[in-house]
Order: C-alpha cells, then sequence, then structure tokens
C-alpha cells in the first residue's frame, strides 16, 4: 500500500512538475545520519587527543621513575678490589637532581620528595597544582652515604646488619606545564 | 517531467541540481572524515613511536656511569601502519628532541628533551620507521647507529 502510494507521489502532473516529497525526506534523513555520523567521529578525535595526552604523561612518569630509580649517576655501587658493580633502587645523598637525567620533557613540571635524603640542587621542586593531570608515584628506594665494599654489601645480604643503609619513602609528582 | 511543448521542467532542474551538489558535498565531507580519521590514528601511532624511542635512548644514559660493564641493546623502530596503507616515515633527532616527518605530508615534532651528554653519548641524526638501532657501550661511550 505504501510503495503503491510512494509510486503515486513520483508521478508527474499535469504541467510537467514531480511530487517529490518522498525523496525530499529521504535526502533530509541522509544528511541527519551524515551530521550524526561526522559529530560522533569528531568526539572520538577530541577522545583520542585527550587520550594520548594523558598517555604521553603516564610514559613521562614511568620513564621518570624508572630513571630515577636505576640511574647510574645518582646510585650506590658495589666494588672489591677488581669489580664494581651498580645496585639498582639506591641513591646516595647530594646528588644533584635534574630534569634533564630523569628525562622530564622541558614543558613538564615535577616534584621529587625523598624522606631521608638530601639533595645538592633538585630541579624537581615546582608547586603541585591543584587542579588537572598528575602523574604520581610513591616509592621506597634504599640510601647508602657512600658506595659499599663486597663484604658490607654480603653482610648486609645475609645478616641484615647494613651500617649506612635505609630504606627511604618518596614521592614523585609530574605535570604538564602551561 | 517534459512539458507538452517537450521541454524540462524548471523543478525538475533544480532536483537534478541539487542531488549534483549533495552528492558532491557528500563525497568531500567523508572524504575529509576519513582524512581526519586517519590522521587521527597516524598521530597516535607516531606518538607511540617517539614515546618508545624516547625511552629506549633515555634509558641508555642510566648506564653511561657505569664504567665496568659489557653493554649492547637494540631496539627496532615501529612502522606506521593504518588499515589502508602503510605510510613511511623519517624521524629527526637532535639534541632538544624528536621530529618525525610523515611521507613529506606534514611533521611533527616532539620537544622530549633529547638532552644527552655529547662527550658520553653519540647517536644518528636520522631514522627511518621500522629501522633496527643497536647501541654498543666501549671507552665508556655509548653509540648508537
Amino acid at each position: 500500500m505504501m510503495a503503491k502510494l510512494n509510486v503515486n507521489k513520483m508521478r508527474v502532473n499535469q504541467k510537467g512538475q514531480m511530487i517529490v516529497l518522498d525523496v525530499l525526506f529521504a535526502l533530509a534523513l541522509i544528511i541527519f545520519a551524515f551530521l550524526l555520523i561526522f559529530k560522533i567521529s569528531e568526539v572520538e578525535i577530541y577522545t583520542s587527543v585527550s587520550q594520548r595526552k594523558i598517555e604521553q604523561l603516564n610514559r613521562v612518569g614511568d620513564l621518570a621513575y624508572l630513571s630515577l630509580k636505576n640511574n647510574t649517576e645518582y646510585g650506590c655501587f658495589v666494588s672489591d678490589t677488581q669489580n664494581k658493580f651498580f645496585l639498582p633502587g639506591t641513591m646516595k645523598d647530594n646528588v644533584n637532581i635534574t630534569k634533564s637525567s630523569l628525562s622530564i620533557p622541558a614543558d613538564y613540571n615535577c616534584s621529587l620528595s625523598i624522606s631521608g635524603i638530601s639533595f645538592t640542587t633538585n630541579e624537581c621542586n615546582s608547586v603541585v597544582p591543584t587542579s588537572g593531570d598528575i602523574y604520581a608515584i610513591d616509592f621506597n628506594i634504599t640510601n647508602c652515604s657512600t658506595d659499599l665494599t663486597k663484604q658490607a654489601y654480603l653482610t648486609c645480604i645475609k645478616s641484615g646488619i647494613c651500617p649506612g643503609i635505609t630504606e627511604e619513602s618518596g614521592t614523585l609528582k609530574i605535570w604538564r606545564a602551561n | 517531467m517534459l512539458l507538452k511543448k517537450g521541454q524540462v521542467s524548471v523543478e525538475l532542474l533544480i532536483v537534478i541540481l541539487f542531488l549534483i551538489a549533495f552528492i558532491y558535498v557528500y563525497n568531500t565531507l567523508a572524504e575529509q572524515t576519513v582524512y581526519s580519521l586517519e590522521l587521527t590514528k597516524i598521530k597516535e601511532q607516531e606518538q607511540d613511536i617517539v614515546l618508545s624511542l624516547n625511552e629506549f635512548i633515555q634509558l641508555q644514559k642510566n648506564i653511561i656511569y657505569d664504567s665496568n660493564i659489557t653493554y649492547e641493546s637494540r631496539y627496532k623502530i615501529p612502522e606506521i601502519a593504518i588499515a589502508s596503507k602503510r605510510v613511511p616515515c623519517k624521524i629527526n633527532i637532535s639534541q632538544t628532541g624528536y621530529q618525525i616527518d610523515v611521507n613529506s605530508d606534514w611533521i611533527v615534532s616532539y620537544n622530549l628533551n633529547a638532552e644527552l651528554p655529547a662527550s658520553k653519548f653519540t647517536i644518528s641524526s636520522f631514522f627511518v620507521c621500522g629501522q633496527e638501532i643497536n647501541c654498543i657501550k666501549y671507552d665508556g661511550k655509548i653509540k648508537c647507529e
């Protein structure tokens, strides 16, 4: 019945005019459908950009954390008469903390505090903002006042007597500047 | 559709013109949408490439001050691929950042602070996606190429 009605509407009248209401309705629906798809695409692109920024922040933060805990510039070494080995997860006193050594880009700010460890200089001393995306991680790190001898290291591992070695806790926060 | 004199009505002409304009606009918008989505996917992968490359290079710095180890590491730069094609890309590395040039269409720069101590670190300034980087340590210096 409907199809028959549509056919009737498409007929040309005596003046040669087409009655194209159905066609116009169909085109209007197609336009609305396209606008809907366009809007959804726009939202997806916006979401994607936001997620990219958050992902970049997280990866910058993870890299800074890795650089902090595995950095031969900051960490302690164990040595004997012939060899010298780096101890990951350690940090000496009075080191110079720079954003570059933590692989933090110039357009990011950071805040680093570790109880019981003093820094000579600390570039990560910005005031943490109250809003916006912030990468934050709490961690434990071993503080050694000087490099260790092999004997002192073995004694510490075996007996738990570790003079000059303490476990400290700290917090690293990173956020995008601007 | 035709008048008694065989003339095409004005209304029919308008409908035909409207259809042509509609198809043209629809086609253009569809192309733009596909382009935007492809661009988004490419940018996602660009960022992933730059971030992973940055992670690899920056982590090399961690062993610079360890003078007692023999060290070698390799990393293959990912390629940019979208559903329809593979997109060639070039990467320039400077002291201040990374720059990805995708298929010469556009250049995306990332200022990820590639500061590397020149006295301890040498790296080629140009790579292409899919290339493998090999870093070795000798004489207290890391060389990546």
